[in-house]
């Protein structure tokens, strides 16, 4: 097919992110001499962790001194400044392709630009596009006033909005503390925080290994002031039922076993009239996905992009880091960029800017984070028993309003054995959120749960619509 | 295990064959190696269309399917989205015009309902439409149907008879044959179906599958991607196709080739079909088949330059050298037939295909001519 040559400059790396992940990456790969592009959908820098706070400096940290995310943040903006870092904010890269040897990235301005499309071409791309909010389904979760976890955070801390006067705080893991503690501090009474798991061996698995104290130590912090303001911390407890007739009014919670079975007789009833529910995260392998990377099973049984000890994936010039590799926190995120930005320069034969003993340092860091986040999800995993709370009516799609009934169904009367069966038989997963909501959910609710599945379920053509008018116009190319 | 038919595939193809086998009170086991609907079935749209075919063997064949499908659609209640709208064919340019409406003439002769329009009645058809068209052609029996549902409820229909069996996740792994070469069922990783009639709804694969009875069938890929965009209030009616869509189906380039057919559906999202190509069976998506799709729609719907574009998904057409499908009994394998090749319209002309292999098996006079579909019509014809 004849096709002209892409109008867009050739550049040497393309960063997706500019998380703790794509900041880290970027500073190394243009200190190595890489002509480096970061694309990233927000107004500033930093990501899900970092974004709107100022860079603090003190902030943990234990490699060289100027690797902490405060010194590499100050050396991103001064190499952006410089022109030596090309920083695009504000815009999303909705596709990526291969192109000969090249990549193609293709990008859409934020929504009040979403006309403005461009391409990109690349030598080599890193994918750092950290990871969002799993949602598991259960009776009233689409009422108004129930949002994620990370929803309550950002409203919070970007708007300085609270969600709700008495905010009941459940799901698992220790960001529902981080989650109580912004509500805390800005007014909000919350009235229980619900943990399915059983936090308690989450402090010695943490300790034991080597860095892993002063994340027990933030953890044991929390907790304390938790008790301070006389916040009932619940192990073992879900929410079952989000109840109300307009928004929330109140939730139903129950005692769970290890399985997250509820046990019969326990339920009560809360009054609240905001929930944040945060099951933790699922990494956003779309872009990597597209360009038909391996994926793997992460410690937490969600999909992440498959990657080798340099960060590589299995398409050769693509490379991987942070949360799209497995949810680890923003410590992991900002080592494992700068690993990343090591591997890129390495791929284009440049020397990286790290020395071999600062590389030794980065691995080292990965290795130990790697190992807090097992001992996270091992302590705060999501069990099936959470299928058990979802009745035929429980919404699963609310985007195109697909219930639990209608899944079954699929599998049951109309043949679905696959999860893209099940989506084309129910309409799940198809609406605006381009099944970032349901699609694991409703893997799970099906009983696949295998990387195949998973995979197939996390298929985006395009990361975020498009205009066809801005599409139709665009350059011509491949 | 054992039935009067075994029918390979689970697509819209097999469905249609299971329920009018059904009907015909033979016991079906039908298997898929996937889910029900998986495969092209599941990849592709559901236009049940009349206007898009040249009087002859194919045109006959869709206006026998359209009545079934009428039919099966009463007998099954609301439960696939059938939609009788309508398609409107229209114009660019002047010759393309003339073209049209000689073509409308001839199937008019061929017994389908074509109906020419001005340019300004274009705008009484479709409100939004593009100012600069010149005209068109109206076919009133054009339909549309939800594929992957029509399938399933078919086949959710036919299991209620008590004589259907469904067995996806099931893939045949060798169709078996006796001493005097008639089939005699199929061999399946788990276990061996007898049936003294094996149909072969395999789609795209059914060259693959006539193989496994070691007969030869041409059947190969032709690629097709279709654009998805967010859902909408009703603002087109009928489904709208450039007339060039004609030559394109027709046609027997390798190349890419794109011509815009645009329909809304029930959930309110556009449908915009779609891009033909010979790539064999590369599902790497191509942008430069979105951007000429998206410029063709904008064309003839200015107002869908700010409707933004969801996703994307394609699959492959089985198409036949002579761009016809198989469908009858096989000569060289007693008790195999072919049900398969049907190209872009598998959905439309999959209603009579089902019931003519029903008659094929039961003995009853067939509802037209089959031998234009012969299974062996390509025997020492040169196949590119
Ligand atoms: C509310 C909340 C509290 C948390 N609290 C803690 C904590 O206390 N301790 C801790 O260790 N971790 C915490 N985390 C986790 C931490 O935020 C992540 O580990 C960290 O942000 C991961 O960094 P990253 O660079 O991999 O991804 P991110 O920080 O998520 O950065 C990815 C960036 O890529 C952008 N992006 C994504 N897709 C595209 C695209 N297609 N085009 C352009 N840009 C795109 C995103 O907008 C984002 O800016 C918290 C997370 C949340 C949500
Ligand atoms: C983009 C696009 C748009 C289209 N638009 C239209 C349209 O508007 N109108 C229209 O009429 N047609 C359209 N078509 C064509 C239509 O989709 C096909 O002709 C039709 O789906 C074929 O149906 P089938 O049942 O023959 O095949 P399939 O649906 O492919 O079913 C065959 C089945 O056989 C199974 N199978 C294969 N090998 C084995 C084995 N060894 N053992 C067990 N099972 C096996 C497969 O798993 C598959 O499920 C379109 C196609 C495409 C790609």
């Amino acid at each position: 097919m004849a096709m002209s040559d892409i109008a867009a400059p050739t550049v040497d790396v393309v960063i997706l992110g500019a998380g703790a992940a794509g900041v880290a990456a970027a500073v190394v790969a243009a200190r190595s001499g890489c002509r480096v592009t970061v694309i990233d959908n927000g107004p500033t820098p930093g990501g899900q962790y970092y974004r709107g706070a100022p860079p603090i400096d003190s902030e943990p940290s234990s490699g060289p001194r100027d690797l902490s995310y405060a010194e590499l943040r100050a050396e991103f903006d001064r190499l952006t400044g410089s022109g030596v870092i090309d920083y695009r904010s504000r815009r999303t890269a909705y596709a990526i392709s291969r192109h000969d040897d090249d990549f193609v990235i293709r990008l859409r301005g934020d929504d009040r630009h979403r006309g403005e499309i461009a391409d990109f071409r690349a030598r080599a791309v890193i994918v750092a596009t950290g990871a969002f909010d799993r949602h598991l389904p259960f009776p009233g979760w689409e009422l108004p006033g129930v949002m994620s976890g990370g929803g309550a955070q950002l409203l919070v801390k970007g708007s300085g909005v609270i969600p709700g006067q008495r905010a009941v705080v459940a799901g698992t893991g220790p960001f529902l503390l981080a989650v109580s503690g912004t509500l805390l501090e800005h007014g909000a009474h919350v009235p229980a925080i619900v943990e399915a798991n059983n936090p308690s061996r989450f402090i010695t698995r943490a300790s034991a290994i080597r860095g892993g104290l002063s994340k027990s130590g933030e953890f044991l912090g929390y907790v304390s002031r938790l008790a301070r303001h006389r916040v009932p911390y619940l192990h073992r407890h879900r929410v079952i039922e989000a109840i109300g007739v307009d928004r929330v009014e109140a939730v139903r919670i129950a005692r769970v076993d290890a399985d997250w079975r509820v046990v019969e007789g326990t339920d009560r009833v809360i009054e609240c009239d905001a929930l944040a529910i945060g099951y933790g995260f699922v990494a956003q392998t779309d872009l990597a996905g597209q360009l038909g990377a391996q994926m793997v099973l992460g410690a937490d049984g969600g999909l992440v992009v498959d990657v080798d000890p340099n960060l590589s994936t299995s398409v050769p010039g693509l490379f991987a880091a942070g949360e799209t590799t497995g949810v680890g926190g923003v410590e992991a995120a900002r080592v494992e960029g700068l690993l990343a930005g090591a591997s890129v320069a390495d791929h284009l034969g440049r020397p990286p800017a790290l020395t071999r003993r600062g590389l030794d340092v980065v691995r080292r860091d990965i290795a130990t984070w790697q190992g807090f986040a097992e001992a996270l999800h091992a302590t705060f995993p999501v069990r099936d028993g959470w299928r058990d709370q979802v009745r035929d009516d429980t919404m699963m799609c609310r985007c195109e309003e697909v219930r639990a009934g209608q899944v079954r169904e699929a599998i049951d009367d109309l043949g679905a054995r696959d999860t893209r069966a099940v989506k084309l038989f129910t309409r799940a997963g198809m609406g605006w959120c381009q099944g970032r909501i349901c699609s694991s959910a409703v893997d799970s609710l099906c009983g696949f749960g295998t990387t195949q599945s998973l995979g197939d379920a996390a298929v985006r053509p395009l990361v975020v619509p498009v205009p066809l008018g801005a599409l139709a116009n665009g350059q011509m190319e491949g | 295990m054992n039935a009067d038919v075994i029918v390979i595939g689970a697509g819209i193809v097999g469905a249609c064959c299971a329920h009018y086998c059904a009907q015909a009170g033979l016991s079906v086991i039908v298997v898929d190696r996937g889910s029900v609907a998986g495969g092209t079935t599941g990849a592709g749209e559901g236009n049940i269309l009349v206007s898009d075919k040249e009087p002859g063997p194919e045109l006959d064949l869709a206006l026998l399917s359209r009545e079934l499908w009428a039919q099966m659609a009463g007998e099954l209640g609301d439960s696939f989205e059938l939609d009788a709208k309508g398609g409107l064919v229209v114009a660019t340019r002047a010759a393309t015009l003339e073209h049209l409406h000689r073509f409308a003439a001839e199937q008019a002769e061929a017994g389908v309902i074509a109906e020419p329009v001005t340019a300004k009645g274009l705008r009484d058809h479709e409100p939004h439409i593009a100012r600069d068209l010149l005209g068109g052609v109206f076919y009133p029996q054009d339909m549309q149907v939800q594929p992957m549902l029509a399938a399933a409820r078919l086949l959710q229909h036919a299991r209620s008879t008590g004589r259907v069996t469904v067995l996806p996740e099931t893939e045949v792994l060798e169709i078996e044959r006796d001493g005097s070469g008639a089939v005699t069922g199929v061999r399946t990783p788990t276990e061996r179906i007898s049936a003294p009639h094996v149909v072969n709804a395999a789609g795209t694969w059914g060259g693959v599958v006539a193989g496994l009875a070691r007969v030869d069938l041409p059947i190969l890929p032709r690629r097709g991607f279709i654009l998805v965009t967010e859902p909408l209030p009703p603002m087109i009616r009928h489904k709208v196709y450039a007339a060039d869509y004609v030559a394109n189906v027709a046609s027997d380039n390798a190349g890419l080739e794109t011509s815009a057919v645009i329909e809304g559906t029930h959930s309110g999202t556009v449908l915009i079909g779609s891009s033909r190509e010979r790539v064999g069976f590369d599902k790497t998506l191509d942008w430069e088949v979105i951007r000429q799709e998206a410029q063709q729609a904008v064309a003839i719907f200015p107002f869908l330059a700010d409707v933004q574009l969801m996703r994307t998904y394609g699959g492959f057409r089985p198409y036949c050298p002579d761009h016809l499908p198989v469908i009858g009994p096989d000569s060289r394998a007693p008790g195999f037939l072919h049900a398969c090749g049907h190209e872009g319209a598998g959905i439309g002309l999959a209603a009579a295909t089902g019931l003519l292999i029903a008659q094929a098996i039961a003995g009853t006079n067939l509802a037209m001519d089959i031998a234009p579909f012969a299974p062996n019509r390509f025997e020492g014809a040169h196949v590119a």
